[in-house]
C-alpha cells in the first residue's frame, strides 16, 4: 500500500531512474483552472486496476477518493506494491490501461483536489 | 510395502507391536522388521521398544520457534519467529504484524494456511502441515524500485538451502519459482508497502513443498508440482530447512544492501531454468514469445524477440516445447 508521489514533491531521483518525474509546471492545467495532481509510479513493474483478474477495480473514472485509497497495484517480479492516493479528490482521468507496462514516476492517475 | 507400513503407523498414533503389523497386512513378522528399517534408513523416526513395538515419531516436521530464535539470536532475521498452528495466510499476519511495528527480520511461520497466497488472487495450497509457510517482514532502506531485487535473491536463498539439505540441485524459473525435475517445489510472493522514495515494509512470503504426498495436491497440480521429500525419496527435517532458509535469506540480504547485485545475478543465472530456451510471457494484455536471455542489472528478464530485446516486469511463463 504505497504512499503515492504528488508529482510537485521534491523526490531525490535514484541514479538509475530511466525518467525523471514530472515537474511542478506539468501537475497543474491552468486552461480548465482545475487544481490537478497526478498519482504517479514509485518503480517499474506492470499495473493493475484490480487485485486480481476477477476482482472489481479498485477505483472507476469520476470516483470521490480519500487520501489512503489504494488505487491499483504495481507488480514487479511477484512484488506487488498497493499504491494509496496521498490526496483526496475526484479521479479525472486514469492514464495507464490495465495490464500495461508503466516507467518509475510515470503517471497514473489525474485527481481534481 | 513400505507405505502401507508406514500408513498403518500412522494410523495408530501410539506403539503397535510387530505381530499386529504382520497380521493386519497380511506379511511375516519378519518382513516388518526387515521394512521398518528401510523406512528408518529413508529418514523416518521410527521409535522401537521391545515390549510395545513401534511408533512412529514425526520428528521431521517439528517446528521449534524458541530453538530457531535461539540459534538466529546474534543474527538479523529470525531472532523472533511467530508460530500458528494455522492462519489465513503467513503474508496477511506479517503484513498486519508490520503494520503494527513489528521489526525487521521476524518471521511468521504456519503449519497450515486457510487462504495461501499465489499471484494475481491465485491461491496456494497449504493444507499439508508437512510443507513449510512462512513470511518474512524486511524493512530495507533503499527506494522501493530496488525492492524486486529482494525476491530474486531470495529465491537464490531458498535454492541453496534445498540444495545444501538435499543435495539435489534446483533450478530457478524467473523471477523466484524453484523447480527440480521440471516440476515447482517453492513459491515466493512478496507484498510491499511504501512511500515514493521509502520501502515502509516488505512482507516476503515463501512456500516450499516438503514433507507432503504428491497425492495430496489438488488434480489440477498434478504433474505441475513435486515435493522434497518425493524427489529426495526421504522426509526431510522442516526445521532445519526453514533455518537454513532464513541464514541465507540474511546472508544475501546484507550482500544486496550493500549494492552488490552482481554477485546475485551472477549466481543466478547458474541456476537459471529458462535462459536460452523459447519462452511465451504472458503480462497484462500482452503475450510476447522469445528467446529467455537471463537477467539485467535489475534483475528483470530479458527475452530476445525477433530483432528486439524486451525487457520483462512480470508475468506468466511458459515454455514453448
Amino acid at each position: 500500500m504505497s504512499q503515492a508521489v504528488p508529482a510537485a514533491a521534491a523526490i531525490p531521483l535514484p541514479l538509475h531512474a530511466p525518467q525523471a518525474l514530472p515537474s511542478a509546471e506539468a501537475t497543474t492545467a491552468p486552461a480548465e483552472k482545475l487544481n490537478l495532481k497526478y498519482i504517479v509510479s514509485p518503480m517499474v513493474g506492470t499495473f493493475y486496476r484490480a487485485p486480481s483478474p476477477e476482482s472489481q477495480v479498485y477505483i472507476e473514472k469520476n470516483d470521490n477518493i480519500k487520501k489512503g485509497h489504494v488505487m491499483c497495484i504495481i507488480e514487479a517480479m511477484k512484488l506487488f506494491n498497493e499504491i494509496e492516493s496521498d490526496v483526496s479528490g475526484r479521479v479525472v482521468e486514469i492514464l495507464v490501461e490495465n495490464g500495461s507496462s508503466v516507467e518509475y514516476g510515470e503517471k497514473l492517475f489525474a485527481i481534481e483536489v | 510395502m513400505k507405505e502401507r507400513i508406514l500408513t498403518f503407523l500412522k494410523s495408530r498414533g501410539g506403539f503397535t507391536s510387530g505381530q499386529k503389523i504382520a497380521d493386519s497386512l497380511g506379511i511375516t513378522r519378519n518382513a516388518v522388521n526387515k521394512q521398518i528399517n528401510s523406512l528408518k534408513a529413508q529418514g523416518y523416526n521410527i521409535e522401537s521398544r521391545r515390549s510395545l513395538g513401534y511408533r512412529l515419531v514425526d520428528a521431521n516436521n517439528i517446528i521449534d520457534h524458541a530453538s530457531v530464535e535461539k540459534a538466529r539470536a546474534g543474527g538479523l532475521f529470525g531472532r523472533r519467529v511467530l508460530h500458528y498452528k494455522t492462519i489465513d495466510s503467513t503474508n496477511n499476519e506479517a503484513y498486519r504484524l508490520a503494520e503494527s511495528g513489528a521489526e525487521s527480520g521476524s518471521v511468521i511461520i504456519a503449519d497450515t494456511q486457510s487462504a495461501g497466497k499465489g499471484r494475481m488472487g491465485r491461491s496456494w495450497e497449504s493444507s499439508a502441515p508437512t510443507n513449510l509457510y512462512f513470511s518474512l517482514i524486511l524493512r530495507p532502506v533503499t527506494p522501493p524500485s530496488e525492492a524486486p531485487k529482494l525476491t530474486v535473491m531470495s529465491a537464490l536463498a531458498v535454492a541453496n538451502a534445498i540444495e545444501v539439505t538435499t543435495g539435489l540441485t534446483p533450478k530457478i524459473k524467473w523471477p523466484n519459482d524453484i523447480y527440480i525435475d521440471g516440476k515447482k517445489v517453492c513459491g515466493i510472493l512478496t507484498e510491499m508497502k511504501s512511500e515514493a522514495d521509502m520501502i515502509e515494509f516488505m512482507a516476503l512470503g515463501i512456500g516450499v513443498n516438503v514433507n507432503s504426498e504428491i497425492g495430496d495436491f489438488t488434480p489440477e497440480l498434478e504433474g505441475k508440482v513435486t515435493t522434497l521429500k518425493h524427489v529426495a525419496g526421504k522426509a526431510l527435517r522442516r526445521q532445519e530447512l526453514f533455518e537454513k532458509i532464513i541464514q541465507n535469506l540474511e546472508k544475501w540480504y546484507i550482500i544486496i544492501t550493500h549494492g552488490d547485485f552482481s554477485r546475485i545475478r551472477e549466481e543466478w543465472s547458474r541456476r537459471c531454468y529458462l535462459t536460452g530456451k523459447v519462452i511465451t510471457v504472458e503480462s497484462g494484455q500482452e503475450t510476447i514469445t522469445g528467446v529467455a536471455k537471463g537477467i539485467d542489472e535489475n534483475g528483470f528478464l530479458l527475452v530476445q524477440t525477433g530483432r528486439e530485446r524486451r525487457r520483462v516486469f512480470s508475468g506468466t511463463i511458459r515454455e514453448v516445447k
